[in-house]
């Protein structure tokens, strides 16, 4: 009994210690690296921008900061987050920024109808969980929020290689991307392609995600919160509202938007242009542009006057 | 309980350090522990149905007695019927009631009739069929004289419900498991050092090779009306290997995990897939099960002694029996037939026990011939198979009809088709390393050299951590015979 006690336990001592000397040697691999792009806590660490774009994939994939430094003379930077239109990730993914960088001095926050409040201690939108399950093992003092804004188990912060199995990094970590793409430079991640309209034929399906009435005072209480915690940092907050296929437009609901930035507080500009909503050659998707769309709203920005004065030195 | 949950992982040690941890009068002790532990594991998938197990416990354990006292042969028969009917009464009311309800408002429709019917609303209390056929061999065997039955309610309490064999078998005989339970057991280092190699390898077959054949042969099966012949087959071949990775993988644990306590169970597979003809593969398949069946059901009816016809018949009479034993669905039953149909023709050339021991023995590779043999065998348990996998007869013959076409002849594709290289991989690691224990009792056995200790322990770290990757990215997967 005590013979087999003994290589048991020495069996699991192996296991133990092989998955530790793994899970170091993952932890070192990955470090300040992406493993998918959308893992970018680690590069937006230490880089000060003047201008930081937040928000969802809506602005994720369509705030380009190359156009926005050559145009405005700026130094800018995406944290947009693909696959959260909830504004306490937009909190929350500012905090780890301020956390690693000087605060900048503007802020663009993509706003739309499909935005909701969410929350930060009771997140119900894991969309995408497995891209931050990197940040779970150990995590960094500055990574906390993220990864208990994704209610990473105690066994997945504590127990060594656990996250990086249940959420199948292994392949990711192993072929590790370079890190020279705009997305993994910038957090800006364009799309070239059309929109492939056989297989994703434009329907009003996304309209059902628009914000309620109901749901407009909470809405503007935490817009007006955001604003408030910009100002006690110093930093001025323009919400700009990014451009949709006309068929999932509805002017009604895209006019609440304004007003509501209007009653908190916060300049805002809407690019729903008609050039634009009605070009199917724009989009890859009913809600997001590909490389021509971005440029082509790309040219309304850069005309625009209030947007001028609001990043004016 | 799962064998492959967390909860399992935390519940067999401390199992096993009580049981060996006892002193004074170890028996006893030992197997009072085993039994509320065996309880225990039972409850935790739902404490409503410990009532049916310990009525079908005490049912048995009563009628034994009953039998053995009674002088007459018109009591021992009438206890005898007594426990038959209650038993397979329950069997049939969880498991069958519904089947039958619904089959005789079918075939009275087809008669013009319309007969206002209702079905109820049961769960299948999990292992029923196997505690069941524990119980029925037990008085069996009591009435005809082969054992005396059980005194002790605690021990014969166990011999149904010893939890490694309690949900899914191996369909354990009181002559081979109730004297184990009354002989004091002493560890043995040997023994359970095999039962957690057994355990691992388990796993491995279950979370690994199983359910992730599962995750394909439900894609493609559940598809199956827009993908090609090829694609079909495809599909056939991964629910072929999902299947006996799963049940073999169940047995492997239990059998491991029995070890661990000291007992020796029933072997249930015997590497299955390398038969070289049908009557080989039903002598290494579910061995528990089809012993069972030739013992209690086969040989009463007569077996090979009377003539050709006796011999078709009483075949056809156990496959069927044995596919409707699975589960209340018209394909059990077309699976059960088709594999008699496969079988008869050995039995009448009297060849059926041609293939009576191991593939190539002592060999690294089959003979052409063998590998042919094998090849065959194993193509035409993939066309059984597809019965067994289908949702209904209909769709059983959708699939086939469509492997039999010219679209056999293109290239297979289905939308995740292109992750199935890793599972390729492991599936080729997986039936070489049966390959070469198939000599063995089970695989890992045949990894036992003393001078290579270091390479077996490397082996047995890299069979574990690729376990516990899938363990870890996937949810706990129910085994397949848990819902028979």
């Amino acid at each position: 009994m005590r013979l087999f006690l003994k290589y048991v336990s020495v069996f699991v001592l192996g296991i133990i210690l092989i998955v530790v000397i793994l899970q170091c040697l993952i932890s070192y691999r990955i470090e300040g690296k992406t493993l998918t792009g959308h893992d970018n806590l680690d590069l937006t660490k230490n880089i000060n921008a003047d201008l930081l774009f937040l928000g969802s994939s809506r602005t994720w994939a369509h705030f380009d900061p190359i156009f926005f430094d050559s145009t405005f003379n700026l130094k800018s930077a995406n944290i947009g987050v693909d696959g959260h239109s909830e504004l306490s990730m937009a909190t929350t993914r500012l905090n780890h920024y301020l956390q690693n960088n000087q605060p900048p001095r503007f802020i663009i926050l993509n706003i739309d109808p499909f935005i909701y409040k969410g929350s930060v201690h009771n997140n119900t939108n894991f969309l995408y969980k497995d891209v931050f399950a990197r940040y779970a093992f150990l995590p960094k003092e500055e990574n906390k929020q993220i990864v208990d804004y994704f209610q990473f188990t105690q066994p997945e912060k504590y127990i060594p290689l656990l996250s990086v199995f249940r959420y199948n990094l292994l392949w990711d970590i192993l072929k590790l991307k370079p890190g020279s793409t705009p997305y993994e430079k910038y957090g800006f991640a364009f799309h070239n392609e059309q929109w492939d309209t056989l297989y994703w034929p434009p329907s009003k399906e996304n309209m059902k995600f628009y914000f309620k009435p109901a749901h407009i005072p909470a809405l503007k209480a935490e817009l007006s919160g955001i604003n408030l915690f910009c100002k006690s940092k110093g930093i001025k907050l323009l919400c700009i509202q990014t451009p949709v296929y006309k068929v999932i437009y509805d002017s009604s609901a895209f006019n609440q938007t304004g007003q509501m930035c209007k009653e908190s507080g916060i300049p805002f500009i809407d690019t729903n242009q008609e050039s634009i909503i009605n070009n199917i050659q724009f989009f890859y998707n009913s809600n997001h542009l590909n490389r021509r769309g971005i440029d082509e709203m790309n040219k309304i920005l850069a005309n625009n006057q209030m947007l001028h004065k609001f990043l004016a030195p | 309980m799962l064998f492959n949950s967390l909860h399992f992982a935390i519940f067999l040690p401390i199992v096993f350090l009580l049981y060996w941890g006892v002193t004074g009068e170890r028996l006893k002790i030992q197997n009072a522990i085993l039994l509320i532990a065996s309880l225990y594991f039972y409850g935790a998938w739902d404490f409503r149905f410990l009532f049916l197990l310990t009525f079908s416990i005490f049912l048995d354990y009563y009628t034994g007695i009953k039998i053995y006292q009674s002088k007459e042969i018109s009591k021992k028969k009438f206890w005898l019927w007594l426990s038959i009917i209650i038993n397979l009464g329950f069997l049939g009311l969880f498991k069958y009631y519904n089947f039958f309800v619904e089959s005789l408002s079918d075939a009275l429709v087809l008669a013009g009739i319309k007969l206002n019917t209702s079905t109820l609303n049961v769960i299948l209390p999990i292992g029923i069929s196997f505690y069941t056929f524990h119980g029925l061999s037990y008085i069996i065997d009591i009435y005809k004289g082969r054992i005396e039955p059980e005194k002790n309610f605690i021990d014969y309490s166990l011999f149904v419900s010893f939890f490694p064999l309690l949900v899914a078998g191996p369909i354990e005989r009181a002559t081979h498991l109730l004297p184990q339970i009354k002989k004091e057991r002493v560890f043995n280092y040997p023994l359970a050092v095999d039962g957690l190699k057994q355990i691992l390898w388990g796993l491995f077959k279950k979370i690994v090779i199983a359910d992730n054949c599962a995750i394909y042969a439900d894609e493609i099966f559940n598809n199956s009306e827009s993908l090609s012949g090829s694609t079909l087959l495809l599909g056939a071949l991964f629910f072929t290997i999902q299947i006996y990775g799963d049940f073999s993988g169940y047995s492997d644990i239990a059998l491991g995990t029995a070890r661990l306590f000291g007992f020796d169970l029933l072997r249930n597979f015997a590497f299955p897939y390398f038969s070289r003809d049908i009557a080989e593969f039903w002598r290494r398949w579910h061995i528990s099960l089809s012993t069972w069946f030739r013992d209690y059901l086969y040989i009463p009816l007569g077996g090979s002694k009377g003539g050709n016809w006796m011999r078709v018949r009483n075949t056809f009479i156990i496959f069927i029996v044995s596919g409707f034993w699975h589960g209340a669905n018209w394909t059990f039953i077309g699976w059960g037939f088709l594999n008699a149909l496969f079988i008869i023709p050995s039995i009448l050339k009297k060849t059926n026990r041609t293939n009576l021991n191991i593939v190539a023995q002592g060999k690294i590779l089959p003979s052409p011939r063998e590998f042919f043999q094998m090849a065959m065998t194993f193509s035409l348990t993939v066309f059984a198979w597809i019965f067994f996998r289908a949702e209904n007869i209909s769709h059983a013959f959708s699939i086939i009809s469509e492997i039999i076409s010219t679209s056999l002849f293109q290239l297979p594709y289905f939308p995740e088709i292109g992750s199935t290289g890793p599972l390729f991989i492991l599936t080729i690691f997986f039936f070489l390393v049966e390959w070469v224990g198939r000599e063995h009792q089970h695989a890992l056995q045949a990894f036992k050299h003393p001078d290579r200790k270091v390479a077996r322990w490397a082996f047995y770290y890299i069979i574990f951590f690729i376990t516990i990757f899938y363990a870890s990215s996937a949810s706990e997967k129910q085994f397949i015979y848990f819902q028979f």
